[in-house]
């Protein structure tokens, strides 16, 4: 059976059903909320994802795994697909910048200003 | 709802000539420090905010009302922009496409404003769903963000850091980020936190909602959010020496400039280009304290400039097809007294030359009293007349000030200048200008003097006055009495009496007596009494009437 896809923030959530799998689903909502900062309804959404996705299974509200660390940690995690989502922060949100359409050029020429300013070149 | 839009599109316009001065005035200030920029939009979100205005010479608004209520009904609608520029551009476009045709049972402008209104309202209503469906997607879409520590989490669908959240900001990274890259990320989120942006842009953006029909506002948003960005790179590189300078403008370029990245999005909303950004923060040396100071300063100033009215300009309608007859006899007649600037007020200036014979001149409203020569000059009218032109000013009576003074050349002097005790004086001098006020503005013909006492013994205090007889006739004294605050009479005898200046003296034992003085110069006190609803004066058993 193929890896199922694992986004990063669900890979951390595997880790802490790895080290204490087999667990109560209640426990595991407090271990998430201890450990990542999630709402209860946070974890059983990403619970019924996975496994949706095949990766854990849910019986009487235990949970276990389906798939071994080993096996996701060679599988690619990939954070490119989300992208997209860059273009739409809303435009009431404080940001720290914004990916914009530089060319190589540009790119080089303000590493350049950097890389001199860091010498002492004015 | 119509007014409603309208008084929103002034403010609007009030506050667009505010953007366009700061715009110009923001150059002034690219030595000072950026926060003192953002402080500039504060005055527009104050001003967009606050129905309330008070006025000032110092407005630099050249109109509050530049669109009146008034202009749905009006025969000729035109606008008062403040600028006879404008005013001359639009009116004659608006004259002659909506000005009501006579006759008509509607103007075209009660059909047109409505619909305007409800475009507006629909505005409104679709950028309040942008903003709820857009906060949505984004809650959704961080929903499973880890906690990395304090109140910032990572999360695979983030890209470009961000803070989130009104009561507890949270600071959002994407999970690719390199250790020192992150310092500084985190340095300028909790930065924007530490200055509320996270409060600021919101409540900004939701201003803009109401106002959406005016694309100053919208070009006040984009450079409040520059702003707020180069003010937030300034608050972190303030404590940073070269290394961290650099490393900062790394941070920066590196989360900007992604040469994989495949969504490629233009600079919208106030994104300041990251060249430039680079560029500023390298370039940055701290400004000087007296530079800090003078931009707070001029600031101030601006703020007092912004947030005040100017003053609604009035003058005496003096047109004469705007005046009803008598208004233009009174012109013909009077003529200094018509057509003045009564922005300020009106100064009404009253002598007398015998009891009962006031004369009146005015004036605009002026600090200081002018001086008899120059009253002197102005010559004088009769109470109903000053009345008259009085009704050619559209302000409230409160605006009309009593100045009651000597011509050189009277040799009557009211009583209220006799008593040389300072106290008695003043109260003296406020009563007569009272009885002026009423007789300009109640339609007195001539009042002697009021007064509240307890006149026929009910327990309760009447408001009682002395005048002159409707005949106009100076031999007689029309005594009224009505219930305090209350208009219909509840005694009034006429006395035919050769006294001059009647008036109310209450002595030590609480009883009021009507005081009068011959012409001989022999002053009398009566004894007021009241029986079977008339009024009775008498001096030991002899009626006012017999005194001679």
């Amino acid at each position: 059976m193929e890896t199922p896809k694992i986004f990063e923030s669900e890979y951390r959530f595997c880790c802490i059903l790895w080290e204490h799998e087999p667990i109560k689903s209640s426990e595991l909502v407090k271990l998430c909320q201890e450990q990542l900062g999630w709402k209860p309804t946070t974890t059983y959404t990403v619970i019924k994802r996975l496994s949706e996705r095949g990766a854990l299974k849910n019986e009487n509200t235990v949970v276990s795994s389906l798939v071994s660390k080993d096996a996701v940690q060679a599988a690619e995690i990939d954070e490119m697909v989300k992208k997209t989502f860059d273009g739409s922060l809303p435009a009431f949100v404080a940001a720290f910048t914004k990916h914009q359409k530089m060319s190589d050029k540009e790119i080089d020429e303000i590493q350049r200003l950097i890389d001199r300013y860091r010498k002492g070149e004015a | 709802m119509a007014d409603l839009f309208l008084k929103t599109v002034n403010m609007s316009i009030s506050a667009g000539w505010i953007v366009v001065a700061i715009v110009l005035f923001r150059l002034l200030l690219k030595k000072a420090p950026k926060w003192i920029t953002v402080a500039l939009w504060g005055i527009v979100a104050i001003r967009l905010l606050c129905p309330f205005s008070i006025e000032s010479v110092l407005s630099m608004i050249p109109s509050a009302e530049t669109v009146s209520p008034s202009i749905m009904t009006d025969e000729v609608p035109a606008i008062h922009s403040g600028i006879s520029a404008i005013n001359s551009a639009i009116n004659p476009i608006i004259e002659k496409n909506f000005s009501p045709a006579p006759g008509a049972s509607a103007n075209p402008l009660q059909v047109w404003i409505p619909i305007l209104a409800a475009a507006w309202i629909a505005g409104i209503l679709i950028l309040l769903g942008y903003i709820c469906i857009s906060y949505l997607r984004l809650q959704k879409k961080i929903g499973t963000a880890v906690l990395l520590r304090g109140n910032i989490y990572q999360s695979e669908n983030v890209v470009s850091p961000f803070v989130l959240g009104v009561v507890k900001p949270k600071i959002y990274l994407p999970f690719s980020i390199s250790a020192e890259d992150l310092s500084h990320v985190v340095a300028h989120e909790e930065a924007h936190i530490s200055r509320k942006d996270h409060l600021w842009k919101p409540l900004g953006f939701l201003l803009l909602t109401l106002h959406w029909f005016n694309p100053l506002m919208w070009l006040g948003y984009i450079l409040l959010c520059r702003d707020i960005e180069l003010a937030c790179d300034e608050k972190v590189i303030k404590q940073l020496d070269t290394e961290g300078k650099a490393d900062y403008s790394q941070a920066l370029l590196t989360c900007s400039a992604n040469r994989r990245s495949i969504a490629a999005c233009p600079l919208a909303f106030g994104e300041v280009g990251v060249k430039e950004r680079v560029k500023t923060v390298l370039k940055y040396k701290k400004p000087a304290l007296w530079v800090t100071v003078a931009a707070v300063a001029l600031c101030v100033f601006f703020a007092a400039c912004s947030l005040t009215d100017p003053k609604t300009e009035v003058y005496g309608e003096n047109d004469p097809t705007k005046l009803a007859d008598a208004q233009i006899r009174m012109m013909e007649k009077y003529p200094q007294f018509f057509g003045l600037d009564a922005t300020n007020g009106l100064d009404v200036y009253v002598s007398q030359f015998a009891p009962g014979n006031y004369s009146f001149l005015v004036t605009p409203h002026t600090e200081e009293p002018l001086d008899s020569l120059e009253l002197l000059k102005r010559g004088g009218c009769y109470g109903y007349e000053m009345r008259t032109v009085l009704s050619t000013y559209d302000i409230g009576e409160e605006d009309v000030y009593i100045i009651p003074w000597q011509p050189m050349h009277s040799s009557y002097i009211p009583t209220y200048f006799w008593e040389l005790n300072g106290q008695d004086n003043e109260r003296h001098r406020q009563e007569y200008i009272e009885n002026v006020r009423r007789m300009l503005f109640d339609g007195y013909e001539v009042v002697y003097h009021t007064a509240l006492f307890d006149i026929d013994g009910d327990g309760t205090e009447e408001s009682c006055t002395l005048r002159m007889g409707p005949a106009a006739d100076v031999f007689t004294i029309d005594f009224v009495v009505t219930e305090q605050g209350k208009t219909t009479v509840k005694y009034q005898t006429l006395f035919y009496s050769q006294l001059y200046d009647p008036r109310f003296q209450t002595d030590d034992d609480g009883i009021t007596r009507v005081e009068g003085t011959t012409r001989q110069g022999v002053t009398h006190l009566l004894n007021i009494s009241v029986i079977d609803e008339k009024i009775y004066l008498t001096e030991n058993g002899v009626s006012i009437e017999d005194i001679r």
